[in-house]
């Protein structure tokens, strides 16, 4: 393969892979923002939708658009109920940003084994039909699902963008996240909000669990690898930040597609955590965040 | 009685586990994600120096207790200042990382292959072959290990590292460096969680990173979270729980395929419970802020 060829077709692999991680740290961080604790359970949500999809469309042979529809609102009601029954209560009692991320890892563990005790650790196939030869562009290779992942990315950033600055919703969104008890003050239902953060956020996770599954199967770990590329997405970006988000998504999908290029790929966790520390180090705020206090944030 | 010898052998590893993490979990209140990648340092180094230059047992025990607490600034120098939300991620981080190396650098840990063969362990010409003299000496270290961090955490030391928990800037307002506190009872936690990675290699003979995983290091934080992270006895009893019972599904006859994911769903059920009804654990009173 000649050199213009291999550069055009890992910068475009480069899209496709830094699309899912926007994906999954859009929804992160648009948890994150009022609810203010990290999610861990985020990833089991990606991967139960993943599954949902598997269940409907090839267990039970219904139509792929309409399981898709349904695993997406089951994705965000699982995310709701997780709001409503846990940490809607450790809120109440309190309850620090600690104590809600180490009852949402417990999620996560509970999910994730659910799921590997009624699917087995196998790898499953969702993606229907042939084989087939994917679009030219330039001189790269993209297949349809990789081209639905990056023009997914794109609506659903520009979606969470309008919501966020341009509705009365997205409004009271960014007021919680800066500061609830104000907001609170001025007659927002903080609950309210952060009940929808989880509704909306847990339906992005859910698009980018059933995009991931259609693109490369599904196994029980799944949402577990894709959120950690998320939330290194998300806190390099800019934790509160979409935009940086996405930026941050972006360029770690460049960092890996080249270091995977130049190391085995079984180090690209190891490298993108290696890129975490390092924002932790020098830049904890993230690309376009703001700077965080060390005592609270 | 092999078979009773081997939970309790067990049961002291993971008391040791969960003790070094209650020193910073409980006491400082920051929580380690990291430490089966501690555990799993002290395994290997312990495990290569004893095969590959005959070191002796204890030599190689400690040799892996300081090769983990240096490791443990690695993280702790960069992500002690942040809030502890995100010290819980960075440690997070560090575990698949500390993972990845385990599994992947295969000309020294031979990968997901293992490591085999690991000598039993002999101190001052004293052979520990049998069980029941390898719980002998996992007991007495236990205690040990349960003493130094009792002992620490009654005196002035403790004292500041729980000054800490409550006010930090007060804390450093009292002329009190506490970066510096913070980061030396984070490597001393990391030294005694690789002790028993020693312990364990060389009771089981065997070690693969599938031992070090980051679902282990949620076992760990289980057992310190459910005993209570504050309390002395806490980690303890929280670590023979959940060693012990699990082992009734075994009398149940479930298949160990499946009762290893009934395990860990217990596990992190117990978690989001234990999270709800009482997140200071069943012993202990500090709540994480």
């Amino acid at each position: 393969m000649d050199q213009g060829r291999m550069w055009s077709q890992i910068l475009l692999n480069a899209l496709i892979a830094g699309s899912t991680y926007s994906l999954v740290g859009i929804g992160f961080s648009l948890i994150f923002s009022p609810a203010r604790f990290f999610h861990m359970a985020h990833g089991g949500i990606i991967t139960v939708a993943g599954y949902l999809v598997y269940a409907m469309a090839v267990l039970f042979k219904l139509n792929h658009s309409l399981s898709i529809f349904i695993a997406l609102f089951l994705a965000a009601i699982l995310g709701s109920v997780m709001e409503l029954l846990v940490f809607r209560r450790l809120r109440q009692q309190k309850g620090s940003g600690t104590i809600q991320l180490i009852a949402s890892l417990g999620i996560l563990v509970v999910l994730q084994n659910l799921i590997s005790l009624v699917f087995g650790d196998d790898v499953m196939v969702l993606n229907p039909g042939v084989v087939k030869e994917g679009l030219q562009i330039g001189a790269a290779r993209i297949t349809d699902v990789q081209l639905g992942i990056v023009l997914t990315n794109i609506v659903v950033f520009l979606l969470i963008s309008f919501l966020l600055h341009r509705t009365k919703i997205g409004w009271m969104i960014r007021a919680v996240t800066d500061d609830a008890e104000l907001a609170q003050i001025f007659g927002i239902s903080v609950e309210l909000v952060i009940l929808l953060a989880f509704f909306i956020g847990s339906a992005i996770a859910g698009i980018a669990g059933i995009l991931i599954a259609y693109d490369i199967g599904l196994t029980p770990l799944l949402g577990f690898q894709a959120l950690f590329m998320g939330v290194v997405a998300a806190i390099s970006g800019g934790i509160t930040s979409p935009t940086g988000t996405m930026l941050a998504g972006l360029l770690l999908g460049i960092i890996m597609q080249i270091s995977a290029w130049l190391l085995p790929t079984q180090w690209q966790e190891a490298i993108a955590f290696t890129i975490l520390l390092l924002f932790l180090l020098l830049r904890p705020q993230g690309l376009l965040g703001k700077p965080l206090r060390s005592k609270k944030v | 009685m092999e078979y009773l010898f081997h939970i309790l052998i067990l049961s002291s590893i993971y008391t040791i586990l969960s003790v070094s993490l209650s020193l910073v979990a409980g006491h400082i209140g920051i929580l380690s994600v990291a430490h089966a990648g501690f555990y799993g340092i002290g395994a290997y180094t312990s495990a290569l120096l004893t095969i590959h230059l005959g070191c002796p047992f204890l030599l190689g025990v400690l040799l892996g207790m300081m090769i983990t607490a240096v490791v443990s600034l690695f993280i702790s120098i960069p992500s002690l200042r942040l809030h502890e939300d995100y010290f819980v991620i960075a440690t997070f981080g560090f575990q698949i990382i500390l993972f990845s190396i385990f599994n992947n650098w295969i000309d020294l840990t031979r990968g997901p292959l293992g490591i085999f063969g690991i000598p039993q362990p002999s101190i001052l010409g004293w052979k520990i072959g049998s069980d029941i003299d390898f719980l002998i000496v996992t007991v007495i270290w236990t205690a040990c290990t349960c003493g130094i961090v009792y002992r620490l955490v009654t005196s002035p030391y403790g004292r500041v590292l729980r000054g800490i928990r409550e006010d930090e800037v007060f804390t450093q307002a009292m002329g009190k460096n506490t970066l510096w506190f913070k980061v030396s009872a984070l490597a001393l936690s990391a030294g005694l969680a690789s002790s028993a990675g020693s312990l364990y290699a060389h009771y089981i003979t065997y070690i693969d990173p599938s031992s070090f995983t980051v679902m282990e290091s949620i076992l760990i934080i289980s057992m310190v979270i459910i005993g209570g992270a504050d309390s002395l006895w806490g980690p303890i009893i929280g670590a023979v729980i959940l060693v012990t019972l699990p082992e009734l599904l075994r009398f149940i006859g479930i298949k160990s395929a499946m009762a290893a994911n009934l395990r860990q769903m217990f596990y992190g059920l117990l978690l989001v419970i234990m999270m709800i009804v009482k997140p200071s654990g069943l012993l202990g009173r500090y709540r994480f802020k």
